[in-house]
């Protein structure tokens, strides 16, 4: 029961930091192919 | 009542000025479709997420969480998938060109204006059907906050669509959007807590909610494969749609996508979050409701005090009208910039390029509500249409899009194929399929097999088709420009 309930706020805020992280990864990229 | 309708006319009367106040600013079409294709992260993401939202979350959610428990809360994990999907998959390849329509895109990468009128067909017949519903639920959203008639609150919703968006176009519904989703963000976290408050806090919840209905916080309602199937047709449908496409092609840059996307995210995620725990407060509430769709009006107005009440139900019409607002532009663009501009009218100036959109736009917007006064399409119909659209949507332009970005070998006619069985295929299963299978699924097969199959029996795409979205074929174009240029953002 309780995993089902927390469960998905903690699944959804680790995907919403995975795309954040992810996000900071390809700009390091990018401004390390223009430099 | 008096504060109710205090809310409701500051509520409107806002939306108008920024619909005049769009009109001044909007000079050509490029303003009118996408914003003038500039705008930054923080507008992008929230219209992005505006457009997400629709009366389905705030009522359609809310439903399902008291029919089907929190488990149902599970299928929102493919919401952020499909947008990361977006942001890293999609968008890099698709801004190669930056178009006004999604029809426009078809026609670049399939080198043929039937395929653009197709797309654009099918993008207006759905949408001006489920415009209906759209109408109709803010007619109701009429009647109970203010008792009035359903034909009047239909025909009063309708009129304030029409006006902001037909004058202001894209810009007035960007700005729109921004308010909207305020007032849907204040409204759902001034009435949580006191909702909340009603069963004696947070702590309260779990256990009233397990001893109310014993499976509401149980996987037993949903199993895995359904939880997995409605999921996936969660995420066909968000990908690849008209309304999210054109908002990519309203930002100025990757950078800007990108952080806008992390917005939308965050938003979309964190408000139907907490409207799906209103939904758990209402199954402890009203354990006996007719049906779970009555749920979020009745919490709004039997459970807040009357202002947080009135901002409730201000924030549902909010939701429905940023999905409304943001089908009418797309639908209107594919009436006036696809299909008579295209074919008719190619040589207009811009001034009459955007009374022609105006134009579009009022028509796709007054015939559903002359359909709704009219009885046409009433009953069945608009319920099925409003469950098939994005069915549609994906199995119609899901391939086409994605398989147009990565797959140079895909054709016109593989294109062409791929829409028209995908969403003949969709319509089909709604009608005589199994019910236990979502319609975007079989959709989408056939879509993908008929886009597959087609392409490869027929003649290979030219070069030039291809140098917008593949590197590797743009040194071959630079040496023989045969391509439109692409349509840079305004100030760029």
């Amino acid at each position: 029961m309780t995993f089902v309930f927390w469960g998905l706020f903690v699944v959804l805020g680790l995907i919403a930091v995975g795309y954040w992280r992810w996000m900071l990864w390809v700009e390091k990229g990018e401004r390390e192919d223009e430099s | 009542m008096t504060t109710r309708i205090i809310v409701f006319a500051l509520y409107f009367l806002g939306i108008f000025a920024i619909g005049l106040y769009s009109m001044r600013k909007t000079r050509d079409e490029s303003d009118y479709w996408i914003a003038g294709g500039n705008l930054g992260w923080g507008l992008g993401g929230v219209t992005l997420a505006a457009t997400h939202v629709s009366g389905g979350t705030f009522i359609g959610a809310v439903g399902a969480i008291h029919a089907f428990g929190w488990s149902f809360g599970w299928v929102l994990i493919s919401i952020p998938l499909a947008y990361w999907f977006m942001a890293a998959v999609l968008a890099p390849r698709l801004m190669g060109t930056r178009e006004l329509t999604l029809p426009s895109f078809i026609e670049r990468r399939y080198y043929s204006k039937t395929a653009r009128a197709i797309a654009a067909v099918i993008i207006m017949v759905a949408i001006m059907v489920y415009m209906q519903a759209q109408i109709v639920a803010g007619g109701l959203v009429a009647n109970i906050a203010f008792g009035v008639p359903l034909t009047h609150g239909v025909v009063f919703f309708a009129i304030l669509l029409l006006a902001y968006t037909v004058v202001g176009g894209m810009l007035a519904v960007v700005y729109a959007d921004f308010v909207q989703m305020i007032i849907m963000l204040l409204g759902t976290v001034v009435a949580l807590p006191l909702a909340l408050r009603q069963i004696g806090g947070a702590g309260n919840l779990l256990h009233y909610a397990e001893l109310t209905n014993p499976l509401a916080l149980e996987w037993g309602t949903l199993p895995a494969a359904l939880l997995f199937t409605m999921g996936l047709a969660f995420f066909l449908g968000s990908v690849a749609t008209p309304e999210k496409i054109v908002r990519l092609y309203s930002m100025r840059d990757m950078h800007q996508i990108r952080r806008g996307i992390l917005l939308t995210i965050i938003m979309v995620v964190t408000l139907n979050l907490m409207i799906m725990v209103l939904g758990l407060v209402s199954v402890v509430l009203f354990p006996t409701l007719p049906t779970g769709d009555l749920a979020m009006p009745m919490i709004a107005r039997a459970v807040l005090p009357a202002f947080i009440g009135s901002l409730m139900l201000a924030a549902i019409t909010s939701a429905i009208m940023s999905t409304a607002e943001a089908l009418l532009i797309v639908a209107g663009s594919a009436l006036s910039e696809d299909i008579f501009q295209t074919f008719f009218q190619r040589s207009a100036s811009p001034r009459r390029r955007l009374i022609v959109g105006r134009i579009g736009v009022f028509i796709v917007g007054a015939a559903p509500l002359l359909f709704v006064l009219t009885g046409i399409g009433k009953g069945e119909l608009i319920q099925l249409i409003v469950l098939l659209f994005s069915a549609l949507m994906a199995a119609s332009f899901f391939a086409p899009v994605i398989g147009g970005i990565f797959w140079r070998r895909a054709t016109r006619e593989g294109a062409i194929a791929a829409m028209l069985l995908g969403v003949t295929s969709a319509g089909a299963w709604k009608l005589w399929g199994a019910e236990a299978i979502d319609p975007v699924l079989p959709g989408f097969v056939v879509s993908v097999a008929a886009f597959v199959v087609v392409s490869l029996l027929t003649p290979p795409p030219p070069a030039s088709a291809l140098a917008p979205y593949f590197p590797e074929e743009r040194a071959g174009e630079e040496a023989e420009p045969t391509g439109r240029a692409s349509r840079p953002a305004k100030g760029a």
